[in-house]
């Protein structure tokens, strides 16, 4: 039962002098599924290599639950890890390859054995046992790396982007197992992915990062309707949030943010008065598409638009609008005929609009 | 000739110098691969014909000078066959071979990996390394000739050495080079020369193997041994096993220190079989045994090539799967 509480870690590489890890607080609770997401090159695997120990860590204080770690080795951490480039052992058989975590801890053969069919039942690599590992292709070698983690019970679990070589369909019962081995097992995990699905779907909570800093570290709901920033609207949700730019105006003592002559944007009342507070004389007004939407009720506001591109995904369609030059989307339901040209009705609820302050791009909250 | 002189230069290299065509008079190309051949022809297939005819002849100095060598069928080979001389260069050829080579590989792995593990600068290692190759730079019959005066009885520094620091008392010497010590101070001066080979090519092999795996190693918990024994040294058996081909090879036709250092002496105590040829085909003239003796090492040879090459060829095979 472990807590893990990284506290100011930086994170330098002397050569290339890479600053790769910046102030980086975060406290994970024990038994916390947590998801570390962001985009390639934002440190997520330095983050997790200082935390498993496989690298120093320039500056800053690592604690597992009220130990100081910075200076134990991964063994002493008693941490398991699946490593992104999959880091199997080349020579020797997948089934000896699961069971080497067993091995150097001196279990007999018959309960490595028993250990080692049951993850491999579980990641579908039965049929794959008495191969080696240049022979698996790279979604089979990635369920490998993650079975050897998996096989023992170690304080904390260290997952780096384990499912991205999965088709959608594996991937999905992956998810479905690890969420199961987190919940039976209850240990602390720490999962990196760029894929935003995989860390809602996931995890307690997820910290969203890029640039080398922590951005937000909350959960799902979090996330979506309260993001920070202006990086985590647009990383956070499929499709990923419209972004305009408007001018604030006052209207009757009520703030309006007009984006063109044509294209008023209602924020709700906390808004206004955030706006008002700072002074703003622009903002950007973020809206994701899911709540624009054809169906009207009560306290909601309209805009109209000209549609461009009607998506057809199935359960759902993505309009592309536009209003005078504005672009931007909308979730539609799959009925809707609309087509290029016609002009369409959108309806949102004034606390769906958010306003980032243009300077800092930091969401008015 | 029909054969047209532009002719002879290939499509790609008139299209790099599209502006100007090589000009070759078409009798160049064939001087060119033909003086080699010539040579080769000279000093190799022409001698081994010469030599392969001879291992049936009876033919020695007398003979050769008066040109009436006879037929004497196998009877060459039955001699060398039934010679002890022969038998016993054979028994000292597998103890050095196992002292030998074995001794440099062991030797070199053991140093390959310890310098790998212990020196993590990489200025530092080269400087070891380039320290540690030094003496396989120097020329064999140079190493020989340096050791034979430093293993003297008398005035040579490794008995001195030995003296200084109490090891021997003042009036004691060890011959070095004496019917019992000769081979394995041989032994020991090649042991010298030569570990920096497996050595070299171990740390290469060393060097190659990624990184991940050892970090992997490390998070689950697996020892330094754990990790020699079932992660190194497996995957660098293959390699180990090539520095000791390469080895072997130089092994079996070892006769430079030999030849230098003890001549196959004293009292034919550190004759090996190479060497036993020479004797018999340059110093006796015995043309016949010594031609019959060159083919016996060939026949021998070709067979360990053979095995060699053919697990070669299975460690490739494996390594396009690893
Ligand atoms: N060993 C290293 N030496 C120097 N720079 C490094 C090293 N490892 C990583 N970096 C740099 O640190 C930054 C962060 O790398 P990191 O591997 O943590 O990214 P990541 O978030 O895991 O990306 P990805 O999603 O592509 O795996 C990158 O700019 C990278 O170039
Ligand atoms: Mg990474």
């Amino acid at each position: 039962m472990t807590a893990v509480k990284i506290k100011n870690v930086n994170k330098i590489y002397e050569r290339g002098n890479v600053h790769a890890v910046q102030n980086l607080n975060l406290d994970i609770k024990d038994g916390e599924f947590v998801a570390l997401l962001g985009p390639s090159g934002c440190g997520k695997t330095s983050t997790l290599r200082m935390i498993v120990g496989l690298e120093t860590i320039s500056s800053g204080i690592i604690q597992f639950d009220d130990v100081i770690v910075n200076d134990l080795t991964p063994e002493q951490r008693n941490v398991a890890m699946a490593f992104e480039s999959y880091a199997l052992y080349p020579n020797l058989s997948i089934a000896e390859n699961l069971a080497f975590p067993l091995e150097v801890r001196g279990i007999p053969l018959e309960e490595r054995t028993m250990e080692v069919n049951r993850i491999a039942e579980m990641l579908q690599i039965s049929e794959l046992l008495n191969q080696r590992p240049g022979q698996l292709s790279g979604g089979q070698q990635q369920r490998v790396s993650l079975g050897r983690a998996l096989i023992r019970e170690p304080a904390v679990f260290i997952l780096d982007e384990v499912l991205s070589h999965l088709d959608a369909h594996l991937k999905f019962q992956m998810l479905f197992e690890l969420k199961k081995i987190h919940n039976s097992l209850g240990k602390t995990m720490v999962y990196v992915t760029h894929d935003q699905m995989e860390a809602l779907a996931l995890a307690d909570r997820v910290a969203v990062m890029a640039n080398a800093k922590l951005q937000q570290f909350a959960n799902r709901n979090e996330l979506y309707h309260r993001p920070v920033n202006r990086f985590v609207a647009d990383f956070i949700g499929e499709p990923s949030t419209n972004f305009l730019k408007a001018r604030v105006c006052t209207i009757e003592q009520k703030i309006v943010l007009e984006v063109n002559e044509n294209l008023n944007f209602y924020p709700d009342l906390r808004r206004q008065e955030l706006i008002n507070e700072k002074g703003l004389e622009e903002v950007i007004i973020g809206v994701r598409p899911q709540y624009l939407t054809l169906q009207d009720g009560t306290g909601k506001e309209s805009l109209t638009a000209e549609v461009l591109i009607n998506e057809y995904l199935g359960e759902r369609n993505i309009l592309e609008v536009k209003n005078g030059s504005d672009r931007f989307r909308a979730v539609v339901p799959p009925e809707c005929r609309a087509i290029q040209g016609d002009m369409v009705k959108l309806f949102y609820e004034p606390n769906h609009v958010l306003a980032f302050d243009p300077q800092t791009e930091v969401c008015l909250l | 000739m029909s054969l047209k002189a532009e002719s002879v230069s290939p499509d790609w290299f008139k299209h790099k110098r599209a502006d100007k065509n090589l000009i070759v008079n078409p009798v160049i190309p064939w001087l060119m691969i033909g003086f080699p051949v010539l040579i080769l022809v000279a000093i190799v297939i022409y001698p081994t014909i010469w030599m392969g005819y001879h291992a049936f002849q009876n033919t020695n100095m007398m003979k050769l000078f008066y040109q009436d060598w006879e037929y004497i069928g196998w009877q060459n080979f039955a001699t060398v066959l039934s010679d002890d001389r022969m038998w016993d260069s054979v028994g000292r050829l597998i103890q050095y071979l196992i002292f030998g080579a074995c001794l440099e590989v062991l030797l070199g792995t053991i140093l390959a990996l310890t310098l790998f593990e212990l020196v993590k600068s990489q200025l530092a290692r080269v400087i070891i390394l380039i320290l540690l190759v030094l003496p396989m730079m120097l020329p064999p019959s140079i190493v020989a000739t340096l050791w034979k005066f430093l293993l003297q009885a008398y005035n040579g520094a490794v008995n001195h050495l030995l003296i200084k620091i109490g090891i021997l008392g003042p009036m004691e010497r060890i011959e070095w080079l004496d019917a019992g010590l000769s081979l394995w101070s041989l032994t020991m001066v090649d042991v010298w020369q030569w570990t920096a080979l497996p050595l070299l090519i171990v740390y290469s092999g060393r060097v190659s193997l990624p990184p991940a795996i050892y970090e992997a190693a490390k998070v689950d918990g697996a020892s330094q041994f754990m990790v020699l024994r079932r992660l190194t040294l497996p995957l660098l058996k293959e390699i180990i096993a090539i520095a000791f081909i390469i080895r072997f090879m130089d092994a079996y036709k070892f006769v430079d220190k030999v030849y230098v250092m003890t001549s196959g002496g004293p009292a034919q105590s550190s004759e090996l079989p190479v060497f036993i040829a020479f004797q018999k085909g340059i110093r006796e003239v015995e043309i016949g045994e010594a031609a019959a003796y060159a083919w016996i090492i060939f026949a021998v040879a070709m067979v360990l090539i053979t095995l060699f090459l053919k697990y070669l060829k299975k460690v490739l095979k494996a390594q396009t799967f690893a």
